[in-house]
């Protein structure tokens, strides 16, 4: 099964993205600001991120960038953000994003996204 | 309720606190950058989370807010005490928002609207100057739609032409954003973007674009027009926040027959199209969103997390994709980087696969443009400037980028860097589970009282003293457990009285603003902490007694510095932890209560006779504030003359077996304390007999045990009273209050048992017939009919399987 990490500090928008994902059988866990996704990323092989980016102690970007630093993780990344801008975005690709969604996101549109980065992947 | 929605509701409630507490913090100190990036956070979780809901009146609020709270942090609006009070107004609408979906679930009629008033007075922080100018009148659109309809596409019009035949409502919709809309939180692309069934859209310009040199990228000047499948109905909905910016008008006739000319090239240029991609729109933007980030960290060692994740991503999207050919590319290119020992290939490889789709598309563009300006000269409408929606888009996207973009990010990574101690681990656990526990762990306490009852009857009955000690032997370790664990189950439902005190610093200030009063309010030991039920209960209380603290104790300013006093008043609130009690103290500097004043206030309602009052003394009559009926305010007031008096502050702390007492001194000020249990699960009562039932009380009325000979009770005024340490003490006899028609009995030496009680505090002295130690017992107060009964707070079981009615020696003495 796969294993996708919701890392955002809202328990409402995590619940909700939990649900939809449960759903559709994936496996889910939660991670509250950047620091506890590290130390959960650490401890278990994620196949996916969506990744809030304005939370307290550690932000989105931050989390992404010490991940892919330390190169702990090769699966995909989408931050999930409310502004639009092409600055927000760059900074995503920057800090080693993969994808970028804006709030709110339809159910149907996150099924399809994550259906397509946890693709099979036989190396 | 759905547990989303539960949720919801907790995190909602959370970040309103916090707003409260944070807002509050900002007023004193305008400034502070910490606070206005936390309360922008809470802010924007809230309207985060609301949009998961169908809330558009919350949502559009919060957005307002937000919006506000962006310009504060971002130093375009400066700080102030009108726009505390605003923020602080809008979330009284989001409590009452919160309160209703908690009754009904979902919003009622009154909350489906967004509080205009509310938005307007946020949004008139946001833009001083701005009109609407986008009014679009019907004159406008009359010509409009024939002319928009000859412009379409001819695949497009083929598909209207089939929509319509399939009796389908299509409406065309002409939407031009109001200039500063960005500055609104309105997104129109994504707006645009998020309706379903667009047939076909473009993008113009409103008028010419201005010279670069006087552009202004942060003002919207886009017309959209499209063709949508929809009812009125549902594009009323979709554009509820912009209707005055939106004019549609149904679809009811196919643009002219289709011309041969024109079909046949666009025909194939579409189905060259679909052969060559084969891929999905979402997999082409996840693809090309990875040719973004390759670029991003292209200067990056080969294979260095970010690229290996890019691979990943990318073969990811392939493998999904019914394209076997593109997934065996990637993995050559692949293999080149990997013998290049760069990334460069595969971005290389990207770059040409979206320049030869690119290529593909312009093509198809011109090919549309040509027969654009063919139909356009055949039906001779107007010569107005046109762009693509491709073309459009990414100028859209740039001109929609915030103004405060990089402010928001320094800031965020700053308040990163001052804060970095790891999260406290906290479990949230439903108040319900709890309570299981805590009357599981009652029922211990009573089960394991049976042990020592048992051991009794193991001696005297069967005569087994050796099994009687083993027994009282593993009582003593059960009883050490039990009082262990209802120890650490204390603990977990302890929390700081500021849990309640915390919310008063906004009550008080805007108490004190409506009055005119100038008031300090000073709260000392919130650390201090108590059950939470007991809390819970102190709220309301509490409330009330600030109200009248800062209604009737402190004066005016004017009327303070007469009186020689500072113009600003304290209010002063401690709690503090006294044995098992918290102690919560309200102290005011006004003018206290005057005995007279109450006096006459209390003779000409008639409360109590003239003879009874003509004898008390000055603490008796501040006493009398709390009768039922009672109101000393002139004039009854907004604020504390709601009906409400004293006497129900009264029942509601003795409710939870607190205490409270009334201290004042005229012009100096009033203080009022309140005695609460630290617990309200398990009480300790003391066991006595009387009339040939045994009764419990509570042990923290009892002031002491004594025994009285007969001879020391001295009859005064009717009133048998004994002398006890000096103070006069009136007698009461627990038979005669519970009316047995039997005398107290007395021991062999003539003396009656005396139980000396605190209650309301005054001293007063119950006559019973014996005592029998004192015990923990777990109060059950009386429901149904028993429940109406008064001079009883409920019953308990006791380890014998027996019932202790559990005496209220309050209500017992009125």
């Amino acid at each position: 099964m796969k294993r996708i990490l919701i890392v955002d500090d809202a328990a409402t928008v995590r619940l909700f993205n939990r649900q939809i994902l449960e759903k559709a059988g994936y496996e889910v866990d939660e991670a509250i600001n950047g620091i506890e996704a590290l130390e959960r990323s650490l401890l278990t092989t994620y196949d996916l991120y969506l990744v809030d980016v304005n939370m307290p102690l550690q932000d989105g970007f931050s989390f992404l960038s010490n991940l892919r630093a330390q190169a702990i993780t090769q699966a995909p990344a989408v931050i999930i953000s409310t502004e639009a801008g092409e600055q927000d975005r760059l900074q995503a690709w920057e800090a080693g994003a993969n994808f970028y969604l804006i709030k709110p996101v339809k159910p149907d549109v996150l099924l399809q996204l994550v259906d397509m980065l946890t693709g099979e992947d036989d190396q | 309720m759905s547990p989303l929605l539960q949720q919801f509701l907790q995190e909602s409630r959370e970040a309103l606190e916090s707003i409260g507490n944070t807002l509050l913090t900002m007023e004193r100190n305008p400034g502070d950058l910490a606070s206005l990036d936390e309360l922008f956070r809470l802010v924007h979780t809230l309207k985060g989370n609301s949009g998961l809901f169908d809330f558009p009146a919350l949502t559009s609020v919060l957005h307002a807010a937000e919006d506000v709270m962006d310009s504060v942090r971002t130093g375009a609006l400066t700080f102030n005490q009108t726009l505390a009070d605003q923020l602080l107004d809008t979330a009284d609408y989001v409590n009452a928002f919160l309160d209703e979906v908690e009754r009904r679930e979902q919003p009622g009629d009154a909350f489906q609207m967004p509080p205009q008033e509310l938005i307007t007075g946020l949004r008139h922080w946001l833009a001083p100057t701005s009109t609407p100018e986008s009014d679009v009148s019907a004159e406008d659109i009359s010509p409009w739609v024939p002319s928009l309809l000859n412009e379409l596409p001819e695949e497009v019009a083929q598909q209207l032409d089939d929509a319509l035949r399939d009796g389908q409502s299509v409406y065309a919709v002409d939407y031009r954003p109001a200039s500063e809309c960005f500055f609104q939180g309105t997104d129109p692309l994504h707006l645009v973007r998020q309706l379903d069934g667009v047939l076909w859209r473009r993008v113009t310009p409103c008028q010419p674009w201005p010279p670069l040199g006087e552009l202004d990228a942060y003002e919207c000047r886009l017309r959209f027009e499209f063709l949508v499948l929809s009812s009125e109905s549902q594009l009323n909905e979709h554009f509820r926040y912009v209707s005055d910016q939106v004019a549609y008008q149904a679809v009811t006739s196919a643009p002219r027959e289709p011309d041969e000319k024109r079909s046949v090239p666009l025909r194939t240029a579409n189905a060259l199209t679909i052969v060559l991609t084969g891929i999905e729109p979402l997999a082409l933007d996840i693809i090309r969103t990875q040719q973004a980030a390759l670029l991003a960290c292209l200067g990056q060692p080969w294979l260095s997390g970010q690229q290996a994740a890019i691979i990943r991503t990318l073969r990811s999207v392939l493998s999904r994709q019914a394209s076997p050919e593109a997934f065996l590319t990637l993995k050559h290119v692949t293999e080149q980087a990997q013998a290049h020992s760069s990334a460069e290939p595969i971005l290389n490889w990207l770059t040409e696969q979206f320049d030869a789709l690119a290529e593909l598309k312009l093509g198809l563009a011109q090919d549309k443009n040509t027969c654009e300006t063919e139909s356009a000269a055949l039906s001779a409408s107007s010569g107005e400037a046109q762009a693509n929606v491709s073309v459009a888009a990414p100028a859209m996207a740039a001109t929609a980028e915030r103004p405060n973009a990089s402010v928001d990010r320094t800031a965020t990574r700053r308040q990163d860097e001052a804060v970095t101690s790891a999260t406290p681990k906290v479990l949230k656990i439903e108040q319900e589970k709890i309570d299981r526990l805590m009357n599981l762990i009652g029922e211990i306490v009573v089960a394991k009282n049976g042990l020592p009852y048992l051991a009794e009857r193991a001696e005297s009955q069967y005569a087994q003293r050796e099994l009687a000690r083993e027994i009282k032997a593993q009582y003593a370790v059960v009883n050490r457990i039990a009082e262990d664990l209802q120890d650490a189950i204390m603990q977990v439902r302890m929390m700081p009285v500021s849990f309640v005190l915390q919310r008063f610093p906004r009550l008080v200030r805007d108490i004190s603003r409506k009055l005119g009063k100038k008031v300090n309010l000073v709260l000392e030991g919130e650390d201090t902490e108590a059950d939470k039920s007991m809390i819970e209960a102190l709220a309301d209380p509490l409330v009330h007694i600030i109200r009248n603290a800062l209604d009737h104790g402190l004066e005016l300013p004017d009327e303070r510095v007469d009186a020689g006093k500072p113009d600003v008043g304290t209010l002063r609130i401690r709690a503090s932890q006294n044995a098992d009690h918290v102690m919560i103290t309200i102290e005011d500097d006004g003018r206290g209560i005057d005995p007279q004043k109450i006096k006459s206030k209390v003779a000409s309602k008639a409360l109590v006779d003239v003879a009874s009052l003509e004898a008390m003394g000055d603490q008796e009559l501040i006493n009398l504030v709390f009768l039922p009926g009672f109101s000393t305010a002139e004039q009854i007031s907004d604020l504390s003359g709601r009906g409400v008096g004293m006497d129900v502050v009264r029942s509601g702390i003795e409710k939870v077996g607190g205490q409270l007492r009334l201290a004042s001194q005229p012009g100096k000020g009033t203080q009022l304390s309140l005695s609460l249990p630290l617990s309200m699960a398990v009480t300790q009562v003391m066991v006595i007999e009387s009339a040939g039932q045994r009764f419990g009380i509570p042990m923290d009325q009892v002031m002491e045990t004594v025994r009285l000979p007969q001879q020391a009770i001295h009859t005064i005024k009717q009133q048998p009273t004994a002398q006890l340490r000096g103070r006069t003490i009136p007698l009461k006899s627990l038979n005669q209050l519970l009316a047995c028609d039997m005398e107290q009995l007395v021991n062999d030496d003539d003396e009656y048992a005396l139980m000396v009680l605190r209650s309301r505090g005054e001293l007063v002295g119950l006559l019973i017939d014996d005592f029998h130690g004192s015990n923990d017992i777990i109060l059950k107060p009386m429901v149904g009919i028993l429940g109406e009964l008064s001079g009883y707070s409920g019953t308990a079981v006791m380890g014998d399987g027996s019932i202790l009615m559990i005496l209220n020696p309050t209500e017992l003495f009125e």
